[in-house]
């Protein structure tokens, strides 16, 4: 036995196509016991005829069809003209003079070969990292070891001593220990980093070379160099004399490359030799042994301080001598390899004779010097056309397959519109 | 299935033959205008009318006839008049109520005659105005079906909704419908 409710879905479904005979009959019989249905079903009979009746919908007004077919118009030229624009922009690739082909086969090759050069920038990328690489092996600036951090700490040497008993105890010829200690904190190092040391040999042609060496001299101390050596000599070659000239001088290692870019461009330079020299090993050892021969007078002063017979005194004492005077070697070897690895040494050879490519020094010499750049030029205009030889020949196959494309797209619409 | 005049129409519409356009949607225009009435008021409803038969102009070349046409168009007709409403956040249906005449308010305040009896021409305008304050959901249906003759099947395919939902939907709505006439005193 159905409830009201049930009937009353059953009644708002009666109008539609999913009502069968059976579910009629149904309500029949219901309606005829339950009046609020009966009415129901005479409400909705009414109701739903009314709404699918025709003059439940509007006329569509005039002026809105009118308004409509403006807007459609509207739209139909514009698209026309859009149409319009893009044809004749790609008439002008396929279809418009050589010129334009060949401009637009070009522009489409040299698209490609930035987008080669973009991806060949992983080369060009590692190059870089490895020059950074290359001044951190020149760079002093470091810091302290650990073990050296937590012995030396202060200016005054005060964090050498183990405790405080040991730092009021006088200790025998501390005053060069303590300067040590000084020099040793001064003195920074790191046993992680590689300790390279460049040097550079290089050749100039001048024709006045007590002036350029001169100038050199200059220029090095703007650099902050130490002049190590300096010299110009007059040879007389069979009464023809000649004047030739030399200049050694030590750049900070962070400016070499500044510097001999600086010579490179002021100067005719016939050779240029840079070598590298790795020290790390060297280096290494040194502040090892360093380290060991500090722990080891630690431990002799701990055992002076323990010691009652004079005879142990003395041992120690000579034992600790002899740490002293080797700790002061290799000190002293430190501080040769910090000074070789913070300064790079040039050695400049100045040659009498004409300044050879830099052009206007005479007439002639210009028009040769030209002759060259013009040259140069000519066969690195050969090796881009070269380069780009490729990309031209793969976009001018796309230009073709895409003229093609076109071809019997436009024949398709063409014979689909007849 | 699209018959052939009909996907010839459609051809020419997309090659931008608007009297082909005017052809097909012919049948459709009416019922188009008549559902956005129920939405909007009349200047709005016309530029909104407007608005949905340049879309479906546009986008006649996307239309695959996977669905009916009908189907096709109705979608638009419907996302078009909810985007339009989400953009104006009015209460739309209280703004026309306001605007329009009532003829049944005024009918419930003649105290000399409380249990009046419409024409059918009056009840379809007591029903217009009902429609009006039903939600969003309920009106959809109810045109969709009742007003612009639809199967279940694509009312479903229209709004995107399963059958149990349309069908239980549209009981709703019919019954809703009914209580506002009664509300009114409108005899049905």
């Amino acid at each position: 036995m159905k409830s009201c409710e049930e009937y009353v879905n059953l009644i708002s479904r009666e109008h539609d196509e999913l009502f069968d005979e059976e579910e009629r009959a149904a309500v029949e019989s219901h309606i005829e016991k339950c009046e609020d249905c009966r009415n129901l079903r005479s409400d909705m009979k009414k109701m739903v005829e009314a709404l699918k009746s025709e003059e439940m919908l509007e006329e569509f007004p005039r002026d809105l069809r009118e308004g409509v077919y403006r807007a459609l118009l509207e739209k139909a030229e514009i698209d026309e003209k859009d149409e319009i624009k893009k044809e004749n922009f790609f008439s002008k690739i396929f279809d418009g003079s050589m010129f334009a082909k060949v401009a637009s086969i070009t522009a489409v090759a040299a698209a490609l070969m930035l987008f080669a050069a973009f991806g060949g920038a992983e080369g060009v990328m590692s190059k870089w990292v490895y020059q950074l690489q290359n001044v951190q092996y020149t760079d002093v600036g470091v810091k302290s070891p650990e073990s050296y951090d937590k012995r030396v700490g202060s200016t005054d040497g005060s964090s050498m001593y183990a405790s405080e008993e040991e730092k009021s105890a006088p200790e025998p010829g501390n005053q060069n220990m303590l300067g040590d200690a000084a020099l040793e904190i001064n003195d920074r190092s790191d046993s992680g980093s590689s300790k390279i040391t460049r040097s550079a040999s290089i050749s100039i042609m001048a024709s006045d070379v007590k002036k350029s060496v001169s100038e050199l001299k200059e220029l090095a101390l703007k650099y902050e160099a130490l002049i190590d050596n300096e010299n110009v000599s007059v040879e007389d070659e069979n009464n023809g004399s000649k004047t030739s000239g030399s200049l050694t001088v030590r750049v900070p290692a962070k400016k070499l490359d500044e510097f001999l870019g600086v010579l490179a461009d002021r100067y005719d330079i016939k050779s240029t030799n840079i070598s590298a020299q790795n020290l790390t090993l060297t280096y290494n050892d040194v502040e090892t042994n360093l380290k060991n021969l500090r722990l080891r007078q630690d431990a002799l002063r701990k055992l002076m301080k323990k010691a009652n017979l004079m005879e142990d005194v003395l041992s120690i004492d000579r034992e600790l001598n002899q740490v002293k005077t080797e700790i002061d070697r290799y000190m002293s070897d430190k501080k040769y390899l910090d000074a070789e690895i913070s300064h790079s040494t040039v050695n400049i050879e100045v040659s009498e004779g004409r300044a050879s490519n830099k052009p206007g020094n005479n007439f002639i010499n210009g028009l040769i010097d030209s002759g060259k750049i013009a040259l140069s030029i000519f066969l690195k205009s050969l090796y881009i056309i070269a380069l780009l030889l490729p990309y031209f020949l793969v976009a001018s196959i796309i230009y073709f397959v895409v003229a093609k494309i076109r071809k019997i797209v436009k024949k398709r619409d063409f014979v689909r519109k007849k | 299935m699209l018959s052939l005049s009909n996907e010839e129409l459609i051809k020419r519409c997309i090659d931008g033959d608007i009297t082909a356009f005017e052809i097909i949607i012919g049948t459709h225009q009416k019922k188009i205008y008549n559902m956005v009435t129920k939405y909007f008021e009349r200047d709005e409803a016309y530029d909104v009318t407007q608005e949905i038969l340049l879309k479906i102009f546009k986008g006649i070349k996307h239309f695959k006839g996977e669905s009916a046409f009908s189907t096709w168009i109705y979608k638009i007709t419907i996302n078009t008049c909810m985007d339009c409403l989400r953009k104006n956040k009015k209460d739309k249906a209280t703004d026309m109520l306001d605007k329009e005449k009532i003829d049944i308010l005024k009918c419930t305040d003649d105290e000399s005659n409380p249990e009046i009896r419409l024409e059918k021409k009056e009840l379809i305008s007591a029903i217009r105005q009902s429609i009006l304050l039903l939600p969003p959901d309920s009106k959809n249906v109810i045109i969709l079906k009742d007003i612009n003759g639809l199967t279940y099947d694509e009312i479903s395919e229209t709004l995107g909704l399963p059958l149990g939902t349309v069908k239980s939907r549209l009981h709703r709505a019919r019954l809703e419908l009914r209580g506002c006439l009664i509300k009114k005193e409108v005899k049905v």
